[in-house]
């Protein structure tokens, strides 16, 4: 049984239009799609992991009508819902999707404001999970008045109890998840490309990042660098790896990380080595931005794109 | 033969031997339903709290015994009584008699079940662990089941 933790959990709205103006009247034409799905980083890791049969457990904080839309989209998956609804609505996030030019713009919302009481609640709640599932993933931001040191709370909770936790997050977060140690760390790059206040880019830079985290952290197994989809670079604690896909045609970039996680997820449920978890983990990335869905409709298209990712070791 | 687990609304959303009765309150009012599963810290279902339950604690000890007669209860006179308890631990108000049902029982025993109790919901429990409800709607829904 796998956990997801969603703490700012969102209805994604995604338009996609073949040309995108700024200060116009679009109205969609046959051919252009509009989609509304359950969103936000940890519920996009569940669906995939639903899809591959695992038995997942979607958590987090929910609200107001767009909170029970939320739900019943996750629920209709096959998975078990267990968020806790409090004051305000979950957000709406708008992602418009420009064919002719190849541009994504993306709205993202702030979300609901978590008080400490409804945070405690959840605590609480986390915490009795924990006794019924292997894996858990904290993905995604984090909502209005919750602190990143829930970061720890959490994750020590859950490794005191012998889980292992895979964490998404901000960049930013570093020194947090440093003295957390969760099972895996993969900064969430896209827009920040700083790690401890300095610019980090390029394989080399990857793979000395990964190393140093994993000196500081001594329970951590892995850093996963996955923004640059043409070099995703890994860091275990004695091996370093850089993926790549080959040929690979960029349809739609939406959920692509999630993808990697949840791919990364359900190999290291198999009991595959850490090469092939890696190989599938890149495979399931290569297969969603190959496909205009945010999602991947057809998983064992995951398998079949495997040839297509070769990989680097490097001995550390 | 159709079984529970075939019409289980997956969530498991409940409320703790140590929640107040304010947080059981906005629970149920959030998540609209209408009672709740409680389960002890270590996950296990040790029974229900519902909307009922809760406005029997609600009626003053001295208006019980006036119930029969043509007295009628003031609003006031119970959301203040309320109002007084709601930092209350909820164990106090909790049903735990009330069953559950497992998923490999079948729908006609929940359906039977549900009637009987004339409740709103009945909690799905594997061993111990709350896995899911049934509501009326779940057991009306078999009712809209084509093979039928």
């Amino acid at each position: 049984m796998i956990l997801t933790v969603t703490l700012n959990p969102a209805i994604d709205k995604i338009l996609i239009v073949d040309t995108f103006e700024v200060h116009k009247l679009h109205r969609l034409q046959s051919g252009e799609m509009s989609m509304v799905s359950a969103g936000g980083k940890g519920v996009n890791i569940a669906q995939l992991l639903a899809k591959l049969n695992h038995e997942v457990i979607a958590s987090g904080f929910a609200g107001g009508h767009s909170g029970h839309m939320l739900c019943d989209a996750i629920r209709e998956q096959g998975i078990t819902t267990n968020f806790i609804f409090t004051q305000g609505a979950t957000r709406t996030n708008i992602s418009i999707l420009d064919r002719k030019n190849e541009t994504l713009t993306e709205i993202n919302d702030f979300g609901q404001e978590i008080s400490e009481e409804d945070m405690r609640f959840f605590i609480e709640n986390f915490e009795r999970l924990l006794s019924r599932v292997q894996v858990i993933v904290i993905a995604g931001s984090l909502p209005r008045g919750v602190s990143p040191e829930i970061y720890i709370e959490l994750i020590q909770k859950a490794r005191k109890k012998g889980k292992k936790v895979i964490i998404h997050t901000s960049p930013k977060h570093m020194d947090i998840l440093l003295e957390a140690q969760p099972f895996l760390i993969n900064p969430d790059m896209r827009s920040d490309h700083t790690l401890f206040g300095q610019t980090v880019d390029g394989v080399d830079q990857f793979l000395e990042a990964g190393e140093d985290i994993l000196r500081k952290c001594p329970e951590s197994q892995f850093v996963i660098f996955t923004h640059r989809l043409e070099n995703v670079v890994a860091v275990t604690r004695s091996m370093g790896y850089v993926m790549r896909p080959k040929d690979m045609n960029i349809v739609n970039m939406l959920g692509y990380g999630d993808a990697y996680l949840g791919g990364f997820i359900h190999a290291l449920e198999q009991g595959y080595s850490v090469k092939n978890t890696l190989q599938y983990a890149s495979a399931a990335g290569l297969t969603d931005v190959e496909d205009i869905h945010k999602e991947i409709l057809d998983v064992s298209k995951i398998d079949s794109n495997l040839y297509r990712i070769e990989i680097d070791e490097i001995k550390l | 033969m159709k079984k529970v687990c075939d019409y289980i609304h997956k969530d498991i959303s409940c409320v703790n031997e140590k929640s107040s009765l304010r947080r059981v309150i906005n629970t149920m009012k959030l998540h609209r339903l209408s009672a709740l599963p409680v389960v002890n810290m270590l996950g296990e279902y040790v029974g229900c709290i519902s909307e009922q339950d809760i406005l029997n604690a609600a009626v003053p000890t001295y208006m019980k015994s006036m119930l029969d007669t043509s007295f009628m209860a003031g609003l006031d006179q119970i959301t203040i009584h309320l109002h007084r308890k709601l930092d209350e631990n909820v164990v106090q108000f909790v049903d735990v008699n009330y069953p559950s049902v497992s998923p490999d029982d079948s729908m006609s025993y929940a359906a039977d079940l549900l009637y009987r109790l004339k409740g709103t919901i009945l909690p799905v429990v594997d061993g111990k662990t709350l896995i899911g409800l049934l509501t009326r709607i779940e057991i009306l829904s078999v009712s809209l089941d084509p093979t039928i």
